[in-house]
């Protein structure tokens, strides 16, 4: 065995070992078959990344993963990855270590973990790296660190900030085809046209079906937690392309029929219904359990599950994937988001919004007064905007993230009377 | 038990008569409202007549002790015994450990309430308290009297609160009740930042090594608290009138500094700041006794 091969066995062990734990952490709910399902998906394509033999494409947030899947690699989204060892608690070590390299304790959270995994080498090695200009412009800065690092190459794709501009569809189509033909040189194979093709019409499919649960979700009193619902992230998973996904979803929407047909609530009985927007603290349910268990406040639904694209062209997959990227609203003037913010409130029956203000997200907390003061002008739903941190746990003040949430069901069982 | 007040000397208006439930004519109903704070615990005996008696004290590590101790000042000043109160209300970050009391609401409602109560057009709260800022926006519409419909608070540090004074008091040796006079000798604006506390603390260190005089530096100061707090104020649809609450708000410093950034505003000062959470509290307690 040599050393890279036994270095990456005892990173699939470790990882392994991280894995189990986190299935052996007290959940304060039973998880649905579907969520353990993801679950163990996401820990197996990590854990396929480190397996000898295997191609590995570092992606950033919106960069789709239908593209990587059709090479035969897979993806890591690493901001997914801090995720994940923000659940596993193996993310301070990692932090600290970015803060020694000088990184700013200010600077995105996602970023600065994955920065410090590399440096102490503890992610799968990459072949290959696409980043995205926008929505999160610290990503191809970071990608280039990494590029460097390890001396693989980085595809960076321009995404226009006026994403319903006409030409901005087919400015990136043209991008992500030359994308793709890279990337197929760095694999060594001729890119497969064919092969996309069938990985969107999986990608269809597994749409189709988190819609679906997307709509059940609307029911009263919710099937589902949004604690558990959230960590599916519909509109950005790695899962895209996958046929893991198209079988989570499938079974997700039978468990939530299921729960509907039997009468099953995820709180009972439900005293308000939350919209959550952003991601959330991965490193403990605390604010989530307190909402859904202790204040009966279920999140109803969550932006990142949100499904704004339309069915994709197989005949015109390039095409097709630029629009499911444009298309989501994070990206573009800030009246996109209120658009949607408000179809949600009224999709899902919302009493009130929490925005989840998290350290270092420059974008989404420079959005946020902005789609508050828009949502104010077209409905009276209380917002508010939370600062919490999704993966750093060091920046986590359990009492005073009490103190707001409480204060805010207070508004909202006021307006209720 | 550390420094304290007492008082019933105080001007407030009659609390609202109670709705439905028991009958009112057969006993006097007296309610509590406690705030504990991080700095200070307040509590507020409520009766028919008015407030009866009140009490500040300095919160010590045994919050449930503090919380016991004012409870009964402020019922003896009002000549009373625990079994008069028939409901109380906690607010403050030290609600939960106050174990006599019937309910916990947090401190931006009853600030809410209580300015209302004192001030019935305010629409717009400021507080500063001992270890955060807030502002609150309240409305009348509905059935069901006043209620909070937004809110703000401070995030990240504390900086811009009552312990960030306590602390600058600290540095430039004069007693912190001392601040708000001193400032108002001030000559000449000087520019603090309001980020960190300990930045603060340094670049106060420095305006003193700088020959700079105390009653610039603590103007400048207040300067900082004022625009810090107002930066929260302004993301609400700030409404008339406002309503300043708090322990700070006894520095007329600080005071004085947010009446001119507001100064196209109607801006109500009430004469004991700093027992209007309590007082909200002990209102709420009326509310809920019978519901």
């Amino acid at each position: 065995m040599t050393i890279v091969e036994d270095q990456r066995k005892r990173q699939r062990e470790f990882f392994t070992l991280q894995f189990q734990k986190r299935l052996k952490r007290p959940r304060g709910y039973s998880p649905l078959k579907s969520s353990q399902a993801r679950e163990r998906a996401m820990f197996r394509l990590l854990l396929e990344s480190f397996r000898e033999g295997s191609s590995v494409v570092w992606k950033s947030t919106f960069v789709p993963s239908e593209i990587i899947y059709s090479l035969g690699a897979i993806p890591l989204y690493v901001e997914s990855f801090s995720a994940v060892a923000s659940a596993v608690d193996i993310c301070p070590p990692m932090l600290d270590a970015s803060e020694r390299c000088g990184y700013s304790r200010d600077s995105c959270t996602f970023l600065r973990a994955v920065l410090g995994a590399s440096h102490k080498d503890i992610l799968p090695r990459p072949d290959a790296l696409v980043s995205t200009s926008y929505y999160c412009d610290g990503d191809p800065k970071i990608f280039d660190i990494f590029a460097e690092e390890y001396k693989k190459p980085h595809f960076y794709l321009h995404v226009p900030y006026a994403a319903e501009a006409g030409w901005a569809v087919d400015a990136l189509a043209e991008q992500l085809e030359e994308v793709a033909i890279e990337l197929a040189k760095v694999m060594g194979k001729p890119f497969n046209r064919e092969r996309l093709s069938e990985i969107i019409q999986s990608s269809n499919e597994a749409r189709r079906y988190l819609l679906k649960a997307n709509e059940l979700r609307r029911h009263v009193p919710s099937p589902m937690l949004g604690c558990e619902a959230i960590d599916y992230i519909a509109s950005i998973t790695q899962l895209w392309g996958s046929p893991e996904l198209v079988r989570i979803s499938r079974l997700l929407c039978e468990e939530l029929e299921e729960r509907i047909e039997k009468g099953v609530a995820a709180v009972e009985p439900e005293q308000f219904r939350f919209l959550w927007c952003h991601l959330r603290p991965y490193y403990n349910d605390e604010v989530f359990n307190y909402l859904e268990g202790h204040h009966k406040a279920v999140v109803a639904f969550e932006s990142v599950n949100l499904i704004t694209w339309k069915e994709m062209d197989p005949g015109k997959p390039f095409k097709s994937l630029a629009e499911k990227l444009l298309a989501n609203p994070a990206i573009g003037p800030y009246e996109r988001m209120t658009r949607e913010v408000a179809k949600m409130v009224k999709d899902y029956q919302i009493d009130g919004i929490i925005w989840m203000s998290p350290w270092g997200c420059r974008h989404f907390n420079s959005m946020a007064q902005l789609v508050k003061d828009g949502l104010r002008r077209e409905m009276d739903v209380p917002f508010y905007i939370l600062d919490l941190e999704c993966i750093d746990k060091r920046n986590y003040s359990k009492e005073q993230v009490r103190t707001r949430l409480d204060a805010f069901i207070e508004v909202l069982a006021g307006k209720r009377g | 038990m550390g420094e304290g007040r007492v008082g019933v000397n105080i001007t407030l208006p009659l609390p609202p008569p109670l709705k439905g439930g028991g009958d009112q004519t057969e006993k006097v109903m007296y309610t509590a409202g406690i705030d504990i704070g991080s700095v200070s615990t307040e509590v507020v005996i409520l009766g028919e007549e008015g407030i009866k008696g009140y009490s500040v004290l300095d919160s010590q590590v045994d919050i449930e002790k503090t919380a016991e101790v004012a409870l009964d000042i402020a019922l003896d000043m009002a000549r009373l015994v625990r079994k008069d109160v028939a409901y109380s209300v906690a607010t403050g970050y030290g609600r939960n450990n106050v174990h006599y009391a019937n309910k916990q609401v947090t401190e931006i409602t009853c600030h809410a309430m209580g300015a209302h109560y004192l001030f019935p057009n305010t629409r717009t709260i400021i507080d500063i308290g001992g270890q955060d800022s807030k502002a609150v926006a309240l409305t009348t519409d509905g059935p069901s009297g006043p209620r909070v419909v937004d809110f703000c608070m401070n995030d990240k540090c504390a900086a811009g609160t009552g312990r960030f004074l306590e602390v600058m008091a600290r540095v430039l040796d004069v007693d912190i009740r001392e601040m708000g006079p001193l400032s108002q000798k001030s000559t000449t604006e000087i520019n603090i930042s309001s980020m960190c506390t300990v930045f603060a603390e340094s670049e106060v260190i420095s305006l003193i090594h700088q020959k700079h005089n105390k009653e610039d530096i603590i103007s400048g100061l207040h300067t900082a608290i004022a625009r810090k707090v107002l930066s929260l104020v302004q993301r609400l649809d700030i409404k008339e009138e406002v309503t300043l609450t708090g322990g700070v708000m006894k520095n007329v410093g600080v005071v004085e500094k947010l009446q001119q950034e507001l100064s196209h505003r109607k801006v109500n000062l009430p004469e004991e700041p700093q027992i209007v959470g309590a007082i909200g509290a002990a209102l709420l307690a009326r509310k809920y006794v019978h519901s």
